[in-house]
């Protein structure tokens, strides 16, 4: 058979198409496909992150403003006082907050916003889903993921001395059971990175290997 | 604008429907795949709708995100059919011909048995598009294009005479 009988064949289709579409179902599909993308993204990167930090930049504008309240009004004597060291300490805090929630919520949007663009060329595909693996990859492992660590600490244990202070009570006692769960977070958090990386690393070789039979040159054939 | 773009989408999933169909039924192969993937196309379609300025047919344009949707699809399927939920009892989006054609469903037999990237240019090839044109949706070299073309049409020919060496 020759290439033209073949495309004769294939031609037919466009007469009698291979299948008929239900459009109904096709749009609450869409709908759904739609949001489940969306969604997945938002829940599993940025949504915890920017969830822990915004508690703890509230936490530690209401322990500053507690604590400054209980300074001015000093109803009795033995009420504990706000000296400068410890207005530094909550404003580090809360700037430590800041520090990871004001980028962290500008990646979002700039993924967001990266998300909806077309690629208009395989080539370009493969290689933005390449770009998407290193995105992803860079929030487990890069400097700004470990320093987001230290951040966390620094507004945790901000918080928790000053929550202490201001209660009167000795700060030893919260700072020992906040080094504990942050030393336990942590651990759980590099076990989880590793298993992230490995899967992350995995998708990324399969893309390279469909960009590498792309560059396959003419002549190697 | 928005009405625009809604009437164009419109426009095309009417209009090319069928071209759409060739790309589902060569890239997914269980209804349930069929329709994800068919739904994974329109929705990247719908997307493209706003960076369509004209400057290529309409065709080609479909054909190219439908293609590359579909070889990303691909590379995740096994994702989906993790993540899926069951569907049972429920009416699929896309239904099989009632008669098929058993050339058509042939062809199809022999470009499942390609590579991703060869079943695109041979769904090309089959619809008559230029190595140019090819060239452009796949991202790839004309040459390129060219040399990977001819080896689709020496397979092809082979299984037919093969197939039909086999009937007589």
């Amino acid at each position: 058979m020759k290439l033209e009988e073949l495309q004769a064949i294939w031609d037919t289709q466009n007469d009698r198409p291979v299948f008929s579409l239900n459009d109904s179902r096709l749009s609450v599909g869409l709908y759904q496909q739609r949001a489940y993308h969306r969604k997945r993204m938002f829940r599993v990167w940025f949504a915890p992150m920017m969830l822990t930090m915004l508690v703890l930049l509230g936490a530690n504008l209401i322990t500053f403003l507690g604590f400054f309240m209980k300074t001015i009004t000093r109803m009795r004597i033995t009420d504990p006082q706000m000296t400068w060291w410890d207005g530094a300490f909550l404003a580090s805090g809360v700037a430590s907050a800041l520090a990871i929630l004001v980028p962290y919520f500008k990646q979002w949007r700039a993924h967001e916003k990266a998300q909806e663009i077309f690629a208009p060329s395989l080539r370009e595909e493969l290689e933005r889903g390449i770009t998407q693996l290193d995105f992803e990859m860079r929030l487990n492992v890069s400097t700004q993921a470990r320093v987001a660590l230290g951040l966390i600490a620094v507004a945790m244990f901000s918080l928790l001395f000053e929550m202490a202070r201001w209660n009167g009570l000795p700060p030893s006692k919260l700072l020992r059971a906040g080094a504990v769960s942050l030393v336990v977070g942590v651990l759980a958090g590099f076990a989880a990175e590793k298993k992230v990386v490995a899967r992350i690393a995995e998708r990324k070789r399969a893309l390279q290997s469909m960009l590498a039979s792309l560059d396959e040159s003419a002549e190697s054939k | 604008m928005p009405d625009e773009n809604q009437r164009r989408f419109d426009e095309w999933t009417r209009v090319h429907r069928g071209l759409l169909f060739k790309v589902v039924r060569a890239y997914a192969f269980t209804s349930q795949d069929q329709d994800d993937l068919l739904q994974e196309i329109a929705a990247q379609l719908w997307r493209s709708v706003p960076g369509f300025r004209g400057d290529a047919a309409e065709t080609t344009w479909i054909y190219r995100v439908a293609l590359n949707t579909a070889i990303s699809w691909t590379r995740k399927e096994h994702k989906h059919r993790k993540g899926a939920q069951s569907i049972e009892g429920v009416e699929p989006i896309l239904q099989p011909a009632p008669t098929p054609d058993l050339r058509v469903d042939w062809l199809y037999a022999q470009i499942r048995e390609l590579s991703e990237v060869d079943r695109s240019l041979t769904l090309l090839l089959l619809d008559g598009f230029s190595y140019r044109e090819m060239a452009v949706i796949l991202g790839i070299t004309e040459n390129h294009v060219g040399v990977k073309v001819n080896r689709i049409k020496a397979y092809l020919i082979h299984q037919s005479k093969r197939d039909s060496n086999h009937e007589t």
